[in-house]
C-alpha cells in the first residue's frame, strides 16, 4: 500500500471524543449515578508494615445507612497482571505493606455515612519494621521478609549476557561508567479511579464500569478474585481522563464496587480521591542504576554493561515485566554488539511501582543519552556525531534478536539538529544557556500476551449495513489516545468510505470483540492489522455484487471515495451505499472479521545462539524513533531552570491522524519534563506520602510549557498496517536526557539524580564554584 | 466531606454573633478557596458544625482611598485588588502579590481576609485524614512538630518555635512592606492589629469569635517605590518558596527610607530591620544592596534540609532592591 493514495489515513480530524469533553459533557464513571445505588469507601492502613490483628466493624455495620462492610478476608484470591508474580489482594488479609493500604471497605447510603462508618471500623496491628530502601529491604531481608514467599525481598532477578562484553571493554578505547537514579513519580491522569459495579442477584451477572485501560485483564482479575466465571462479568469503559499506564491493571476501587454490589445485591460506586490514587500509585519505578558504555577509537559503541536496581514498592504489578523492558532497553536505537544486563526488582514498604507511559524505557535512556553524551566530549566531537554513527537503520537486528523492520531514526536526528541550530549553539551559549540533544524510541505493541496463550491480541469485527453504515466493533479502550478515531480512520481507508461514515463501538468487553488493552503503544498497529483483514472480507463480498451492477469483473474494481469504480474503465461506477443496499437486500447485514497475532521472535543471544531469559520482552512488530533538543536557562543565583524551548522530530511511520501525534508529542514533552524538573513523591521515615495532592506533587503547568516545534518526519514502514508506528510513548523518552545534557552546556553540570531542582542546582553550583578554586 | 450546617449572615455582626454562638465549631466562608481544601481533607481534629456564610454581607468589598490611606474591605477578591488602576499604581507590592497568588480560578473567588486567615500549607499539617489518619502537631493542640525531624524543605528559616510552618499568605508579606494592619470585629468590639503582630508560629492573633473585616494600609512616603517579587516552584499555582516586597525612597541619589519584608521564611512575614537600617543614608550602589541581601538573611537558622531558602531569600532582596531603586530613575 502507497501511503501517497490515502485520503483517510494521515487526515487531522478532531477527535470523537474531544467536542463532549471540552463542554464537560462526557460521562466519566464518576459521573454515574444507578437507581438504587450506594457508595463505596475504604479504610486504609496508618502503618505502612504491620500484622492485621483483628478487625472489629461491628459498630460500623450498625450505623444506620450503612449496608455492608467487607474485609480481605472476604477475597483473599491473589491477583496481578503478571500471572507468575500475582501477589496482590483486594483488601489487606492478615498484613499491611505499605502506608494507605486498603483493609475494609464500606457500602453506605450516600458518601458521608460511608465515611463516617469508617471511623467506626477498629483494626489492631501489630506494627513491623519498614523498609523503604531497596537496598536495606535487601540488607535486612533475613530480619523483615516482605512476602512469605520471597525471602530476599527480591521479585525476581536476572542476568542478560549477549556477546562477550568483557573482552569489547577490555579492547575499548574510550569507557566511561556512572550511576544514575531517577524519581518515585506518579501519573498525575485527571481522572482519579472509579468504578461502579451492578451485581445481578437473579442472574447471577455482574457488571462493571471503569475507569481503565484494560477491560480485558480487569475482567481476568475480576474473574479470579470473584471467583465467576468470566461469561458472568461484562466490563464497561465510560470516557476515561487519562491513564498514562496508571489504569494499565485492576485497582482495588474495582475490586471493592463489586464485592461490596455482589454482598448486598445494589449497585455500589468507588471513586478514588485525588489522596487515594497517589496512595495506591503504580507509577513509575525509582531505579538505582550503573550503565558502563564501551567506545572503540573510532567511537562505535562496541559494549554496554547495565545494572538495575528497580525499587517496586510493596506488591509486583507490572514489575517483572518492567525490570526486563529496561535490560531490553539498552540494545536500540544504537548498534550494541556487546551487552551485559544485571536487574532486580525489590520490595519495599511504599505504594506499588507499576507502569509509566514508556515504561522501562524512561530510565536506562535517561542513563545512556547522558553517558554518550559525555563520551562524546571525552572523544572530542558532538554528540550528534557520535550518535549518528551508531544510529540504527531500517532491518536492524540487535545482538538480542530483536528486529527492527522500519527505523528513520537518523532522519530524527538530523531534523532536529538542522531545525534548532544544535550544531551551532551547543558549547557556545553564554554561561547559564544551553542546549542538549537525546534520541529514543519505543515499541508499537508487544509480541506475548501477559497470561499464557496463543489467541490474537486483537479481533476486530466490522458491520456494514443500511442502518448504521459502518460500525466497528473492537473491546479497545479509548483513555484519551484517540483510538477510536484512529479506528474509524484506518477502517474508512480500507473500505474505500469517509472517516465520517464510521462508528466505532469499544471499551466494553460483551459488544466489542476481543482485545488485550491500551497499553505498550499497541492500538494503531494491531487494531490496523485486523482492521485491513475484517475490511478485507467485506470489500470482496461487496465487489462481488458492485461488479454485476456495474458490468465488470469483480477484482476490476477499486473502492475508493464512496464509490466503486473499474480500474479499467473509469465510467464503470457505482455509489457505495447503492451496492451495500443490494447487498443487504439480497443477503442482509454484512460482517467481516481479523485479527492481528504480533510476530514472535524468541529473546536470543545470536553470537551463541543461546536463549536468554526475559530477553523475547522488548520484542515489538516495529518501533517508534524520535529526538528532542532541548534549551534551558539556569537561573545562576536561585537555581531556577527554565526549559523554554524543545525542537522535536519523530518517526512514527504513517501518521493516522498528524493532530492527534501532535497531541501525543507534545502531551509527552510535557509529561517527561515533570520528571525531569518537578515531580516527585514523598515519604516520611515512616512510609506515609508528605504530598498526596496535585498542590504539593508538582506537575508542570501551562507556565512550564515550552515552545515546542514538532516535526513528523517522512516515514512509512512498509511492513505495517497503513505503514504505522507507536507515537505516545516513544516522545517520553529522550525528554529527560535532553534537558540534563542542556544543564551540563548551561553550567558544566552533570545531574545524574532526577529531578533537578533549584535546591540540587544551588548546591552543584557551589561545589563547582569550591572545586574549581582548588 | 462531612455534613455541616450553612447559614448566610446579613452583616458582620450577625457573623460575629454565630462565632460566638458556636465556638471552636463554626467557620467563617467567603470564597472557600482554603477552607473546602480543609475539610475535604479532614485535617483538623474538630470538624466545624456551622459554616457562616460572609460573602453575601453587602458593602464589605470596598477599596477606598483618602487622606489615611488605603482599606480594603475584607471581602475584597484577589482578582479585584490585582486589577484595581489604584492598588496597581500606588500599592504596587499588594496589587503583584494579589495577582501572583493561585490561579484565575481562585484569585476570583479568594477574599483578601481568608489570605490572611488561611490555614498553613505545612504538608504535615495538611495531611488527608483518609490516608491512614491525620497528624496531629503542636499547632493542632497535641504532638511534636514532625518537619523538625522531617521533610522541611519549605519551612521556615527564621522565627520558628514550636511550629516550623511558613506564613502561606503573598498580601501579608507586602501589607508588611506597606506597615498595613487589619482592623477585626468580635463580641468585645473592634481592634487593629498591626501586620507584623497578625502572625505567631502557631497561628494568629485572632480571638475566638473575632473576624477580619478590613485591611489598612497607611499614606505612603512621598516619593516611594516598591518591587514584588515571589519565588515558586512552578511558574503560577504555587505558594511561595521565598518571597519578598520592598519599598524605598530615595533623595538626591541617597536611600531615605527602605523596607523590606520577606515571606514564606517565618510564621508571618518578616521585616528585615538590620538591612533597612543598613541602607538608610546610603546610596544604593551594588556593593550597598549585596551587603543589604546578606544582612536580611543574617541570624537565619534553617532546618535540616531547607538551606535552599536562605539563599534564595538574599537574591531575591537584592533583586527587589535593585528593581526599587532603578523605579526611582
Amino acid at each position: 500500500m502507497n501511503n501517497r493514495k490515502f485520503t483517510q489515513v494521515g487526515r487531522s480530524v478532531p477527535r470523537v471524543d474531544g467536542p463532549a469533553k471540552v463542554k464537560g459533557e462526557a460521562i466519566y464513571t464518576g459521573d454515574m449515578v444507578l437507581p438504587g445505588m450506594a457508595y463505596g469507601r475504604i479504610k486504609r492502613s496508618p502503618y505502612a508494615h504491620a500484622l492485621i490483628k483483628k478487625i472489629d466493624y461491628s459498630k460500623a455495620l450498625a450505623l444506620p445507612g450503612v449496608l455492608a462492610v467487607i474485609t480481605g478476608e472476604e477475597a483473599p484470591n491473589k491477583w496481578g497482571i503478571v500471572p507468575q508474580t500475582a501477589n496482590e489482594v483486594a483488601l489487606a488479609v492478615g498484613k499491611v505493606r505499605f502506608w494507605g493500604e486498603g483493609v475494609a471497605a464500606v457500602a453506605a447510603l450516600d458518601e458521608e455515612t460511608a465515611e463516617a462508618a469508617l471511623e467506626l471500623i477498629e483494626v489492631e496491628y501489630e506494627p513491623l519494621p519498614v523498609l523503604l530502601d531497596p537496598f536495606e529491604s535487601m540488607r535486612r531481608a533475613g530480619e523483615v521478609r516482605i512476602h512469605e514467599d520471597k525471602p530476599d525481598n527480591i521479585l525476581h532477578q536476572a542476568e542478560q549476557v549477549f556477546g562477550d562484553p568483557d573482552k569489547a571493554f577490555a579492547e575499548c578505547t574510550y569507557v566511561l561508567e556512572k550511576e544514575f537514579r531517577t524519581s518515585y513519580v506518579n501519573h498525575a491522569f485527571l481522572e482519579p479511579h472509579a468504578a461502579l459495579a451492578s451485581y445481578d442477584v437473579q442472574s447471577g451477572k455482574l457488571q462493571l464500569w471503569s475507569s481503565t485501560q484494560v477491560p480485558h485483564y480487569l475482567h481476568r482479575q475480576l474473574s479470579i478474585v470473584l471467583e465467576m466465571p468470566m461469561s458472568k462479568i461484562r466490563v464497561t469503559v465510560p470516557a476515561v481522563g487519562g491513564g498514562f499506564g496508571g489504569k494499565g491493571e485492576a485497582s482495588s476501587a474495582d475490586f471493592c464496587a463489586a464485592l461490596l454490589s455482589r454482598k448486598i445485591g445494589r449497585p455500589v460506586r468507588v471513586t478514588f480521591e485525588r489522596s487515594e490514587v497517589f496512595a495506591t500509585n503504580k507509577g513509575r519505578h525509582p531505579c538505582y542504576m550503573k550503565m558502563k558504555i564501551g567506545l572503540d577509537k573510532d567511537g562505535y559503541i562496541q559494549a554496554v554493561d547495565f545494572e538495575n536496581t528497580l525499587d517496586g514498592g510493596a506488591y509486583a504489578g507490572w514489575g517483572m515485566v518492567v525490570m526486563f523492558y529496561t535490560a531490553s532497553m539498552i540494545h536500540l536505537p544504537y548498534k550494541v554488539p556487546n551487552a551485559r544486563a544485571r536487574v532486580r526488582r525489590v520490595f519495599t514498604n511504599k505504594p506499588t511501582c507499576g507502569a509509566m507511559r514508556g515504561l522501562g524505557g524512561v530510565q536506562p535512556r535517561f542513563a545512556m543519552e547522558c553517558l554518550l553524551d559525555e563520551m562524546a566530549e571525552m572523544i572530542g566531537i558532538s554528540p550528534y556525531e557520535l550518535k549518528m554513527k551508531n544510529a540504527i537503520e531500517s532491518g536492524y537486528r540487535s545482538v538480542s534478536n530483536l528486529h527492527v523492520p522500519h527505523a528513520e531514526y537518523k532522519k530524527c536526528l538530523q531534523t532536529a539538529v538542522e531545525k534548532s541550530g544544535y550544531l551551532e549553539k551547543h558549547g557556545k551559549l553564554p554561561f547559564g544557556k544551553g542546549i542538549g540533544l537525546a534520541g529514543g524510541y519505543y515499541i508499537s505493541g508487544t509480541a506475548y500476551t501477559l497470561y499464557q496463550a496463543y489467541k490474537p491480541h486483537t479481533t476486530v469485527l466490522i458491520r456494514v449495513d443500511t442502518e448504521g453504515g459502518v460500525t466497528v466493533h473492537c473491546a479497545a479502550a479509548d483513555i484519551g489516545q484517540g483510538c477510536n478515531t484512529v479506528m474509524a480512520q484506518m477502517a474508512a481507508e480500507a473500505l474505500g468510505v469517509h472517516y465520517e461514515d464510521v462508528h466505532v463501538v469499544s471499551g466494553d468487553t460483551e459488544l466489542g470483540t476481543f482485545d488485550l488493552g491500551s497499553f505498550a503503544s499497541r492500538l494503531t498497529y494491531a487494531t490496523g492489522a485486523a482492521i485491513l483483514e475484517a475490511a478485507e472480507e467485506i470489500n470482496q463480498k461487496l465487489k462481488e455484487v458492485a461488479a454485476g451492477m456495474v458490468g465488470c469483473r469483480a477484482d476490476q474494481l477499486e473502492i475508493k471515495d464512496r464509490r466503486f469504480t473499474s480500474i479499467f474503465e473509469p465510467r464503470k461506477t457505482i455509489e457505495w451505499e447503492k451496492v451495500v443496499d443490494v447487498y443487504t437486500n439480497t443477503v442482509g447485514t454484512l460482517t467481516g472479521i481479523g485479527h492481528f497475532s504480533p510476530p514472535r521472535l524468541k529473546g536470543i543471544d545470536l553470537t551463541r545462539g543461546v536463549r536468554v531469559q526475559g530477553a523475547n520482552i522488548g520484542h515489538s512488530p516495529t518501533f517508534g524513533f524520535s529526538c528532542q533538543i532541548w534549551e534551558v536557562d539556569v537561573d545562576l543565583e536561585t537555581g531556577k531552570i527554565r526549559a523554554h524551548k524543545v525542537t522535536e522530530a519523530g518517526d512514527c511511520g504513517q501518521p493516522v491522524n498528524p493532530m492527534s501525534v501532535d497531541g501525543q508529542v507534545e502531551g509527552s514533552i510535557m509529561f517527561a519534563l515533570g520528571q525531569a524538573l518537578y515531580e516527585e513523591m514523598k515519604l516520611d521515615a515512616d512510609g506515609r506520602m508528605l504530598n498526596p495532592s496535585l498542590h504539593d506533587y508538582k506537575v508542570p503547568t501551562a507556565m512550564e510549557l515550552p515552545e515546542i516545534d514538532t516535526t513528523i518526519v517522512e516515514s512509512y514502514d512498509p511492513t505495517a498496517p497503513f505503514g504505522v508506528k507507536e507515537s505516545g510513548e516513544g516522545p517520553v523518552q529522550p525528554t529527560i536526557p535532553a534537558i540534563v545534557n542542556a544543564i551540563y552546556d548551561a553550567i558544566g553540570v552533570r545531574f545524574t539524580e532526577l529531578p533537578i531542582t533549584p535546591e540540587k542546582v544551588l548546591r552543584a553550583l557551589k561545589e563547582k564554584k569550591e572545586k574549581e578554586k582548588v | 466531606m462531612k455534613p455541616f450546617r450553612h447559614i448566610n449572615v446579613p452583616g458582620v455582626a450577625e457573623a460575629v454573633d454565630y462565632l460566638n454562638k458556636f465556638p471552636g465549631s463554626s467557620r467563617l466562608i467567603a470564597g472557600g478557596t482554603d477552607l473546602l481544601g480543609v475539610l475535604k481533607d479532614d485535617i483538623l481534629p474538630a470538624y466545624p458544625e456551622l459554616l457562616i456564610n460572609i460573602k453575601a454581607i453587602p458593602g464589605l468589598d470596598y477599596l477606598r482611598e483618602d487622606e489615611n490611606g488605603l482599606s480594603i474591605g475584607a471581602l475584597v477578591k484577589l482578582a479585584f485588588l490585582a486589577r484595581s488602576p489604584l492598588v496597581r499604581e500606588k500599592y504596587k507590592v499588594l496589587a503583584d502579590a494579589a495577582r501572583s497568588v493561585g490561579t484565575p480560578q481562585l484569585r476570583n473567588m479568594a477574599t483578601v481576609g481568608g489570605n490572611l486567615g488561611q490555614e498553613t500549607r505545612c504538608w504535615y499539617y495538611r495531611y488527608p485524614h483518609g490516608i491512614g489518619g491525620r497528624i496531629q502537631c503542636q499547632r493542632k493542640g497535641s504532638g511534636p512538630c514532625l518537619a523538625v525531624g522531617g521533610d522541611n524543605r519549605y519551612h521556615v528559616i527564621m522565627g520558628g518555635k514550636g511550629c516550623f510552618a511558613a506564613c502561606p499568605s503573598d498580601l501579608a508579606t507586602a501589607l508588611a512592606a506597606l506597615e498595613g494592619s487589619i482592623k477585626t470585629e468580635g463580641a468585645g468590639g473592634g481592634r487593629i492589629i498591626s501586620i507584623g503582630e497578625f502572625f505567631h508560629p502557631l497561628g494568629n492573633a485572632l480571638k475566638a469569635g473575632e473576624m477580619i473585616v478590613e485591611l489598612q494600609v497607611p499614606p505612603l512616603p512621598a516619593g516611594s517605590r516598591q518591587h514584588w517579587l515571589k519565588y515558586t516552584l512552578r511558574e503560577p499555582v504555587d505558594f511561595a518558596v521565598v518571597s519578598v516586597a520592598v519599598l524605598t525612597v530615595l533623595e538626591a541619589g541617597i536611600c531615605r527610607e527602605a523596607r523590606i519584608a520577606l515571606g514564606a521564611v517565618a510564621p508571618g512575614p518578616l521585616r528585615a530591620l538590620q538591612a533597612e537600617q543598613f541602607l538608610k543614608g546610603k546610596e544604593p550602589i551594588p556593593e550597598v544592596l549585596q551587603e543589604a541581601a546578606v544582612l536580611a538573611v543574617q541570624g537565619a537558622k534553617p532546618l535540616s534540609k531547607n538551606g535552599y531558602k536562605v539563599e534564595i531569600a538574599r537574591v531575591l532582596v537584592l533583586r527587589a532592591l535593585e528593581a526599587s531603586f532603578a523605579g526611582h530613575k
